[in-house]
């Protein structure tokens, strides 16, 4: 039997105006954070674009387990393309709609 | 909890509050950074390399804390930092924003004195000292990174009383 894998969600703004739902931005995003984690910290980690809104907030899906290592890691995630931006998170959840709920997104 | 930070550019109450901060202080508003005993008269953070120079200056009641700069750790420097009760603050700003290579020994030199404060009772607490918000951190982040230099979150920059 082929257990679910339970997933922590990590709100993400970010310090500058960008189209999130670009792909290239997610690309970005998402190599900058293997080059935080790692490539076998990334296939354990796991994280995934789940929810983008059009300017500056995302919500990222990983392996619970290691939302601590990816909020730690955008820490030190300071440019998005070839713009200086910062990544801050905002919370960390069970679910989206706590995190939605907790941090009064929308 | 409550906690804050210092950064070198005018942070919005708004910003502030998602970030999780209670206060985040502005260098050149809320306080001044000095390298000696000179500077306008309110609170003051005294940023220097020479031992002797920040030890004086520590002693003036309106200087809150102090930067260490230098390389090497000097044990004296912190003891006296434990004595007059004031805080060793540990700026992160370099270790956020350098590359992975030169990081490991920003974060080896961060991890000493925050051991060494620890160690000798003084109160190091990290702050990022941004220039823009870029370097700005959340607390939840901020949690995580003072966790890779003491489990019990002993650097957190948290409220004690008074102004810092």
């Amino acid at each position: 039997m082929i257990l679910r894998r339970k997933s922590r969600y990590v709100l993400v703004e970010v310090s500058c105006k960008a189209d999130l739902n670009s792909s290239e931005i997610k690309k970005d995003v998402m190599l900058s954070l293997t080059k935080e984690l790692g490539g076998l910290g990334r296939l354990r980690a796991g994280p995934k674009i789940v929810w983008c809104d059009s300017d500056s907030r995302f919500i990222v899906r990983v392996n619970r387990g290691y939302e601590k290592a990816v909020v730690l890691a955008f820490a030190f995630i300071k440019k998005l393309g070839s713009v200086r931006a910062g990544f801050y998170t905002l919370g960390v959840s069970g679910s989206i709609r706590s995190l939605i709920e907790s941090c009064r997104v929308v | 909890m409550r906690y804050f930070d210092i950064v070198k550019f005018d942070v919005d109450a708004a910003l502030t509050k998602r970030l999780g901060y209670h206060k985040v202080y502005v260098v050149g508003k809320d306080l001044e950074i000095c390298h000696g005993t000179e500077g306008l008269p309110g609170p003051k953070i005294v940023l220097g390399w020479d031992p002797g120079v920040l030890a004086r200056s520590l002693k003036q009641p309106d200087v809150v804390g102090m930067v260490f700069e230098g390389k090497e750790l000097n044990r004296k420097l912190i003891e006296k930092a434990a004595e007059l009760e004031k805080n060793v603050f540990v700026p992160i700003r370099n270790l956020l924003s350098y590359d992975i290579g030169e990081r490991v020994y920003e974060m080896r030199r961060v991890g000493d004195v925050v051991a060494a404060c620890h160690k000798l009772g003084a109160r190091a607490k990290l702050i990022t000292l941004a220039e823009d918000v870029a370097d700005i951190i959340s607390v939840g982040q901020l949690k995580e990174l003072s966790c890779l230099f003491s489990e019990d979150g002993y650097a957190l920059p948290v409220f004690d009383g008074g102004l810092i």
